[in-house]
């Protein structure tokens, strides 16, 4: 599997690189007030409002540094929406490579929190494997409407 | 992008320019990597150099930029040279051309004439070079800036062709959906000729067809 590999605090974390839509440098941001902290604000991405989830925050390590290498990656999400996107703020995004699946081992996120996801041996470092719809359709419950959910069949 | 300089972090470890590629070359893993470029050192110095807060204005630059919206296009778009002969402006797709080049001399062949104007030296090679408006019955200009003219060398296997044009503009975009068919009033070879004809700011301009100006100007000197 070909993964986007980023940073999110001392996390490497991995997406499979066909989930994602687009990787987009950071933008500026409209704070939703009474939002969950994990929700860093909505943006306007060609001409519609896209709402962005920052995982520093959801993980529980501050909000994402300001830095040129924290972007925001789209999602397709729920995949029953046509043209639905949510972001996923974090560090590091800059690489992408071959990831070899192994055995995972999962790791619970913060209380009451998604976790990243399951941990891979990745050369001498552990390599979190998320799986976007998975965390996105836990976020979305408690994120009050603003990232749609996904319609159960 | 923006105006100030991306600041640089300074890294103490800057191998490549002491012992790498960059310096005297006597590091010990270039045997392994060959170049600096392929070393994991230099790659995590090229990611530290991202650890950089986002320059003024890059974070506003990028929200404006990626809040337009993308312009739908629907159809096929074709690049297509935009040319003057005489009043009309043509158009003839881009992948038909060769080289557009300045007039030179033009050889007249003895006891040929009609739509063929001789024999010309394109980087050595002797082309056949048409007289374009007599194809296409247009009236060619009378009071010719020699500025402006230039030869257009067109190929399409296995014919190469040079016509002058009397101006040439330059590469439009066209959507083939957006062609209007070519007026009822335009002389019946031309009209023949001509695939459609699409607007570009005031005037109109006219897309030859390819497919058959090739055939056509073989028949015409065979």
């Amino acid at each position: 599997m070909l993964g986007l590999v980023f940073q999110v605090g001392a996390d490497k974390v991995a997406v499979d690189v066909r989930r994602v839509r687009e990787v987009i440098p950071r933008v500026r941001l409209t704070v939703i007030h009474g939002a969950p902290p994990w929700i860093a604000g909505v943006f306007i991405y060609r001409g519609r409002v896209v709402p962005v989830v920052d995982l520093h925050e959801l993980a529980g390590v501050g909000a994402c540094p300001a830095l040129l290498s924290s972007r925001i990656i789209l999602f397709p999400y729920p995949l029953d929406v046509p043209e639905a996107l949510v972001g996923l703020l974090a560090t590091q995004v800059a690489e992408i490579r071959p990831i070899k699946p192994g055995v995972a081992q999962p790791i619970p996120g913060p209380p009451g929190r998604p976790s990243l996801g399951p941990a891979l041996a990745d050369g001498e470092g552990i390599l979190r494997l998320l799986d976007p719809d998975w965390l996105l359709a836990q976020v979305a419950q408690g994120a009050g409407g603003l990232i749609e959910m996904e319609h159960q069949p | 992008m923006s105006r100030s300089p991306l600041p640089v972090l300074t890294t103490d470890s800057s191998c490549w320019k002491t012992i790498g590629i960059r310096g005297d070359r006597s590091c010990p893993e270039l045997s392994t990597y060959i170049h600096c470029n392929n070393c994991p050192v230099f790659a995590a110095a090229g990611r530290r150099f991202l650890d950089a807060p986002s320059p003024p204005g890059y974070v506003d630059e990028w929200t404006a930029r990626l809040a337009i919206p993308e312009e739908e296009i629907d159809g096929d778009i074709i690049s297509v040279l935009v040319f003057r002969v005489g009043p009309e402006w043509l158009a003839l797709p881009v992948a038909t051309l060769t080289e557009v080049t300045r007039p030179r001399r033009v050889h007249r062949i003895p006891h040929r004439g009609g739509i063929l104007a001789g024999l010309v030296n394109i980087r050595g090679e002797l082309l056949l070079c048409v007289h374009l408006h007599l194809l296409l019955g247009i009236e060619g200009d009378p009071h010719p800036n020699h500025e402006q003219q230039r030869l257009v060398v067109i190929q399409r296997d296995p014919d190469t062709w040079v016509f002058q044009a009397d101006a040439v503009d330059q590469v439009h975009r066209v959507t083939l959906q957006n062609l209007l068919p070519p007026a009822p009033t335009l002389d019946r070879a031309h009209a023949k000729l001509t695939r459609g004809v699409f607007s570009d700011q005031s005037r109109s301009v006219g897309l030859l067809d390819e497919t058959r100006l090739f055939p056509t100007l073989r028949e015409r000197l065979r």
